[in-house]
């Protein structure tokens, strides 16, 4: 606790980037690729 | 949880806590910037999911459908977030940290575990409101 994180906007934009290339490449809608990523950056982060 | 093990535990040893955390997260965005604009580059995009484009007609007032998913993803994030702390163990282990570190401390919360939780919900927390952010502006 007592952590200020300046990075939170630059994860959220890589999760938008990461639905719009999912999207554009699989055709995952954007919802769904939620799913892969949400996890991802729970445990990434 | 990975990025909490390895970046930010070491820092909360520091006097300067907050002041540490904001440098080490300030640099951590700039790595995460540049390593998008590497992968992506820097032209604008569009979100289009398959019903972008279509719209609610509410009267005479249209209400685009994917503004409103985006909309919904933020209201559902926020009631996730409400029920898991304030109606699960965890949740409510997270909030006693934040109030009391000593007293969450001796009731037998493990303080690591909680904070990168609480670390790893905050970046799932920001990626599910950038989408809901990319379905209404371009990226």
């Amino acid at each position: 606790m007592r952590v200020i994180n300046i990075a939170h906007a630059g994860f959220g934009v890589l999760a938008a980037y990461i639905a719009y290339s999912l999207l554009e490449k699989t055709g995952l809608d954007p919802l769904l690729s939620l799913l892969i990523s949400l996890p991802s950056f729970f445990f990434g982060g | 949880m990975i990025l909490h093990r390895g970046l930010i535990r070491p820092i909360t040893k520091a006097r300067e806590t907050i002041v540490a955390s904001m440098v080490l997260t300030f640099g951590l965005a700039i790595v995460v910037e540049n390593v998008m604009l590497w992968i992506w580059k820097a032209d604008p995009r569009v979100l289009k999911p398959s019903y972008s484009g279509t719209a609610v007609f509410i009267g005479e007032v249209g209400l685009p459908i994917a503004q409103l998913v985006g909309f919904g993803l933020a209201a559902v994030g926020i009631l996730l977030l409400y029920l898991f702390l304030n109606h699960t163990h965890t949740g409510k282990a997270v909030q006693a940290t934040w109030q009391e570190k000593e007293g969450a401390a001796l009731m037998g919360i493990n303080l690591q575990k909680v904070s990168e939780i609480a670390f790893g919900l905050a970046i799932a927390a920001a990626g599910m409101g950038g989408v809901a952010m990319a379905m209404m502006y371009n990226l």
